[in-house]
């Protein structure tokens, strides 16, 4: 009889959770968000892929616009907007205008990643100069989703670490750090209708003030040590050398007040004219010489761009606060000016593989 | 040979022989003859059963010499009746079942004789229909307990082999047979076995199950607790390894005891090649289990509750996959399972003359009509499907049987409670399975309820050079091999 009853309440139990259920093509799967301000509010943008009864057919591709005052009111209005349920989980990126930007995301990523549906690992993307809305109404007849074109495209840009990947995890880390400023990856809308990654933009606490360029980028990739690969042309006696960097990191220490920025790293020639003697030992000594000068010229130039507008995107508040918390916890509050007086050196060591380019050269008159 | 073990009646009853009993008991059966002699003044009685018993031995070797002997034992003692199996009996019952084993009872002087002049007309050794292999032996068992007990002796010629006899069934008296090496099987194990067996009490053995179901420690259980085998190598390598085998008079199969899932999981064909390449199947097999068990639930689960852990292509391909298909993702998968059973229990029943029709129909029903006509949806039918694949690629039957029926339950499970649900029917299974015990033997020996987890042998398979040491669990007697 006991055994009766705890059947009779356990399998109630076990199936009332069916109500929370959805058959997976009664589902609208929202594959970006788009997000921009206006005077008016919020202009939310989803990109949404619907599956179509056409077995044959690729699914179906829509955008969906509308205007809020908040994102969660914009949220809902989306799905009143479409016939399916609207399903947040597969979201592959968020972009933001500029404007959005400028005025200040914490609210935005607070909402989002608040948000039952969405992962921590969507990349965010800043667009400049242009609202995100344009951008993705321009590419929505393209055959690849613009979701996967920016995925693919911070993805590839790791080839030569102007950019890279930011998840919403990392920005709010970075929000969340009371030393740190956040940084982006942008995308840059071009005549054509269409866009190219183009670097970092920095922010001031959660606003955004600037654009980085590209070898502005790759510094910052140098200071916080992500960079995957990058190519280098040394020019040496008037011959050119394609170097591949890779295998880098750097670490940013704090020694009797002042940083030292040290960088480590090898590189492979790639390319070389075919005359030049790649084993030669002076050679690679000049070539190592001309790797050292030329990555801490991109370090120094993107440390006075970064204190020119008092950015620590890098570990310096938090090597200084894991150094001396209690002296650190004066300079909490405005750590940006003070950032910006910070003295520092670099030290780099590097090497250089010849050995990597295979097979015989191949010389005028087979020299 | 020792008879360890009768009937509650014969322990009782021991009466003196005589002929008017005899026929009394047996009258009205057509088939029980009787042939009397008169020798020397006495009469000799002689009793058979037509059909059972080589009547021209019979004449050439028993009554051909009668004629001319004093008593039957000086006779049998000084050669004169030179037949090999002949023994003297006291006992009414003992004549009785005897005769109705297919021996001859010769009654002269106050003295009986049973010879053993059975015809020999039982089903030849064949090869295994079940349990195929391409290099191991291929002879199997047949209905005959001696021809197995034989099978067997060949493979072991050791003089610690024992077979000891009982028998078991109140109307049927159906010969049992334990089997295991002296040397070498834990005495509690063997003594248990017996017990058991001691313990049935019922009409008889027709069927395997019913030796199954006494020596099981858990009757509900989905699994199968005894290894049932018809390959007499599977028996002798088992043997060697420390376990008992059980062989019954009338089945052409061998209980092996105790079971465990690493045993149910192993074939002899993994001990016939390269050790590499059988490893390798066998994890192969343990992959499998996972599949066909939890795919199916697994499957439910992601497309019910789960979407974001799909990869967005897939999710969108199982979506247009199931566009206009009325039903939720969970009864397409239940009714694709339910549909493979009853394909399988048709496979099982039909005649061979209209297989053909029923493998196009399941064919056609299954894998075209249910799908152009949006009844089920391909992808559903594809997880049922490699899921049965993986269910036949079990080497045992009745494990894969088991875990075809949980397969079931945690497919329901998964569709009401998402992946919470299959992770705790999982949990429910594993723990299902860690409770049960063959013969006092963790059934999940030697993954656990052990000392020391064993890899070797269980998972991989090792050489016979390096897999010096017996299993740690059966607590054999002699644990080195070589010794």
């Amino acid at each position: 009889m006991k055994k009766v009853l705890a059947l009779l309440i356990i399998i109630p139990l076990i199936f009332c959770s069916c109500r929370e259920s959805e058959q997976i093509d009664e589902l609208s799967f929202v594959k970006l968000l788009a997000i921009d301000k206006t005077d008016q509010g919020l202009i939310l943008t989803a990109g949404i892929q619907v599956p179509t009864s056409k077995k044959d057919e690729k699914p179906g591709s829509e955008l969906i616009s509308v205007t809020c005052q908040t994102l969660s009111q914009g949220l809902n209005f989306i799905e009143s907007a479409t016939e399916k349920k609207i399903f947040y989980g597969q979201v592959s990126c968020v972009l933001l205008g500029e404007k959005m930007a400028q005025a200040g995301i914490i609210d935005t990523i607070d909402y989002l990643v608040r948000s039952d549906e969405l992962r921590f690992d969507i990349p965010v993307v800043v667009v400049k100069e242009k609202q995100a809305k344009e951008v993705v109404e321009k590419n929505k007849n393209n055959e690849t989703h613009i979701s996967e074109r920016i995925e693919k495209m911070l993805e590839s840009n790791y080839s030569t670490s102007t950019s890279g990947v930011i998840e919403l995890s990392t920005l709010v880390e970075m929000l969340e750090d009371p030393y740190r400023s956040a940084y982006l990856p942008y995308i840059e809308a071009k005549e054509d209708d269409n866009f190219s990654v183009k670097g970092y933009c920095v922010f001031n606490k959660d606003r955004l003030i600037s654009y980085a360029d590209e070898q502005q980028s790759l510094g910052i990739n140098f200071l916080n040590s992500t960079v995957k690969n990058c190519l280098f042309v040394a020019q040496i006696d008037q011959k050119l050398i394609t170097l591949k960097i890779s295998g880098f990191k750097s670490k940013i220490s704090l020694k009797d007040g002042a940083y030292e920025i040290k960088m480590n790293f090898k590189s492979e020639v790639v390319q070389a004219d075919s005359d030049i003697q790649l084993f030669d030992k002076n050679l690679n000594e000049k070539i190592v010489e001309s790797q050292n000068a030329w990555s801490e010229k991109i370090c120094q130039d993107t440390m006075n761009y970064l204190k020119e507008h008092g950015c620590d995107v890098a570990t310096f508040g938090d090597t200084f606060h894991n150094k001396n918390p209690k002296e650190a916890e004066k300079y909490i509050k405005n750590w940006s000016e003070t950032f910006k007086k910070i003295t520092y050196k670099i030290s780099i060591k590097s090497k250089t593989d010849p050995a990597k380019t295979s097979g015989k050269p191949v010389k005028q008159g087979g020299d | 040979m020792e008879i360890y073990l009768k009937t509650g009646e014969f322990m009782l009853n021991q009466q003196p022989v005589k002929s008017e009993d005899i026929v009394n008991v047996f009258r009205g059966n057509m088939d029980f003859k009787s042939r009397y002699l008169k020798i020397g003044g006495s009469v000799c009685s002689i009793f058979f059963i037509e059909g059972m018993v080589d009547t021209v031995a019979l004449s050439r070797f028993i009554i051909e010499k009668l004629k001319h002997i004093k008593n039957i034992s000086t006779a049998v003692e000084s050669g004169e009746i030179s037949f090999s199996v002949a023994e003297e009996v006291t006992d009414q019952q003992e004549v009785i079942q005897g005769i109705l084993r297919g021996k001859t009872a010769v009654i002269y002087k106050d003295e009986t004789f049973l010879f053993d002049l059975r015809k020999t007309k039982d089903r030849s050794v064949e090869q295994p229909s079940e349990e195929s292999a391409v290099k191991a032996s291929k002879d199997c068992f047949v209905e005959e307990l001696r021809t197995n007990t034989t099978l067997i002796r060949k493979k072991i010629i050791n003089k610690d082999l024992r077979i000891e006899q009982t028998v078991i069934g109140k109307q049927t008296n159906t010969a049992v047979a334990v089997v295991y090496i002296k040397s070498i099987c834990n005495d509690r194990l063997v003594n248990e076995i017996k017990q058991k067996l001691k313990t049935i009490k019922n009409d008889g053995i027709i069927t395997p199950d019913v030796i199954e179901q006494y020596l099981k420690s858990n009757i509900f259980s989905f699994f199968p607790q005894t290894v049932i085998t018809e390959r007499p190598d599977k028996i002798a390598k088992n043997l060697l390894n420390g376990r008992c085998a059980i062989l019954v008079d009338g089945l052409p199969i061998g209980y092996i005891l105790p079971a465990s899932v690493a045993q149910l999981m192993s074939t002899p064909e993994d001990y016939s090649g390269n050790f590499v390449f059988a490893s390798v199947v066998r994890l192969l097999r343990y992959f499998l289990l996972s599949v066909e068990v939890l795919l199916p639930g697994a499957y439910v689960a992601l497309t019910t509750f789960h979407y974001e852990m799909l990869p967005s292509k897939l999710a969108l391909s199982i979506a247009q996959a199931k566009m206009g298909v009325p039903f939720p993702v969970v009864f397409e998968v239940l009714a694709m399972l339910a549909l493979f059973e009853v394909l399988v229990e048709a496979g099982l029943h039909m005649p061979q003359s209209s297989g053909q029709a029923v493998s196009i129909v399941g064919a056609l029903v299954v894998g075209e009509a249910a799908i152009s006509a949006d009844l089920v949806s391909p992808a559903a039918l594809i997880i049922v499907a490699i899921s049965a694949i993986s269910s036949f690629a079990m080497p045992n039957q009745e494990f894969s049987n088991g875990l075809r029926l949980w397969r079931i339950i945690i497919t329901v499970l998964g569709a009401a409670l998402g992946l919470f649900g299959v992770v705790a029917g999982s949990i429910i299974l594993l723990a299902h399975l860690a409770s049960l015990d063959s013969i006092g033997i963790p059934y999940l020996a030697p993954f656990a309820g052990v000392k020391k987890v064993r890899i070797k042998d269980s998972v991989i398979v090792v050489p016979d050079m390096i897999n010096k040491m017996r299993p740690d669990e059966l607590n054999v007697k002699n644990k080195r091999r070589t010794q």
